[in-house]
């Protein structure tokens, strides 16, 4: 029977704690409906984030004909060099490429909004999320006018979202989860993995 | 396809509360609040989601929760591809799609959350 002692140490009945709990028992975390509904509110933020900013991914040239919108942003890697081979990625992959580069941040984006706002796969988009962000910050930090901070702020928003699994809280993640974790499918271990 | 439990009810009403509050996105004409480009017709589709949703909550019909919610999907996807064409009940913009899409995730994700598992058998002898 699991018992509590007044020193707050939690074990089986009649052991001893540990020499030293503060070294070796991490201080758990919060998790109360103040933490929860919070959880929940950053992940529907950041799925407004994406929603919000995803209409300016225009097909069918993203902007490349005025040299602006999603083209203009991400010339700026070339243009604006942050880092030497994602600038040669960017000029001879992406750039010569350009419309299908286009049409999968369309898609990618528009996924994330949608998959991060229902809180389903909420730890696969959230990992997503954080490569997309790390991929416009690589574009633009250096591209005059940019503050920074936006997307350290971005790329660490994704992390909360994947390490704790945001989409358990108030998403559908918490309600499937039970389903899946019955299942020994492939798919429903994958949908374990990915919530 | 059985009847939803309370929770499941509560969930959908918080969905279905969540959707006609979308449509607000309408009213609001400053870009940092502008999160959604709201024409009528998907106001309009909104709204009715919202209402049939709520009637399949009260109802708890898990059926009904995940028919609105394949509509919103269906919506949704279909404006991401069709994006650049206005065509009546699918106008907007990818915001439009993307807000229609994760709204039919969340109610399907709901609808079948609430049907009772393939692994749940109630032997007579266990």
């Amino acid at each position: 029977m699991a018992v509590e002692s007044t020193s707050g140490y939690a074990g089986t009945e009649g052991a001893q704690p540990p020499a030293s709990t503060d070294d070796e028992v991490p201080e758990p975390l919060p998790t109360g409906p103040v933490t929860r509904a919070a959880l929940a509110t950053v992940r529907v933020v950041v799925a407004m984030m994406w929603i919000q900013n995803v209409n300016w991914k225009i097909p069918s040239d993203f902007g490349r004909a005025r040299d602006a919108d999603l083209y203009h942003f991400v010339a700026g890697a070339v243009d604006h060099p942050v880092l030497a081979p994602y600038t040669w990625v960017v000029q001879h992959l992406v750039l010569t490429n350009f419309t299908l580069f286009g049409y999968l941040t369309l898609v990618t984006e528009f996924a994330l909004g949608a998959f991060l706002l229902a809180g389903l796969f909420t730890r696969l988009f959230a990992a997503v999320g954080v490569l997309q962000s790390g991929a416009i910050a690589l574009s633009v930090l250096n591209t005059p006018g940019e503050w920074h901070w936006s997307y350290y702020l971005m790329i660490s928003a994704h992390v909360l979202l994947l390490a704790f699994a945001a989409g358990r809280v108030a998403g559908v993640d918490g309600l499937l989860r039970p389903r899946w974790r019955q299942s020994s499918g492939l798919p429903a271990r994958l949908a374990m993995v990915a919530s | 396809m059985s009847r939803m439990n309370a929770t499941s009810a509560r969930q959908a009403g918080l969905v279905a509360l969540a959707t006609a509050a979308s449509s607000l996105f309408a009213l609001i004409d400053w870009t940092p609040l502008s999160f959604v480009t709201m024409p009528g017709a998907v106001v309009v589709v909104l709204l009715l989601a919202a209402g049939t949703t709520a009637v399949g909550a009260l109802l708890r019909r898990s059926e009904v929760v995940l028919g609105v919610g394949g509509v919103l999907l269906l919506l949704g996807l279909v404006r991401l591809v069709t994006y650049g064409h206005e065509s009546g009940l699918v106008g907007g913009q990818s915001s439009t799609g993307a807000l229609l899409t994760g709204l039919g995730l969340a109610l399907s994700g709901i609808a079948v959350a609430a049907r009772p598992s393939v692994n749940d058998h109630s032997s007579p002898t266990a």
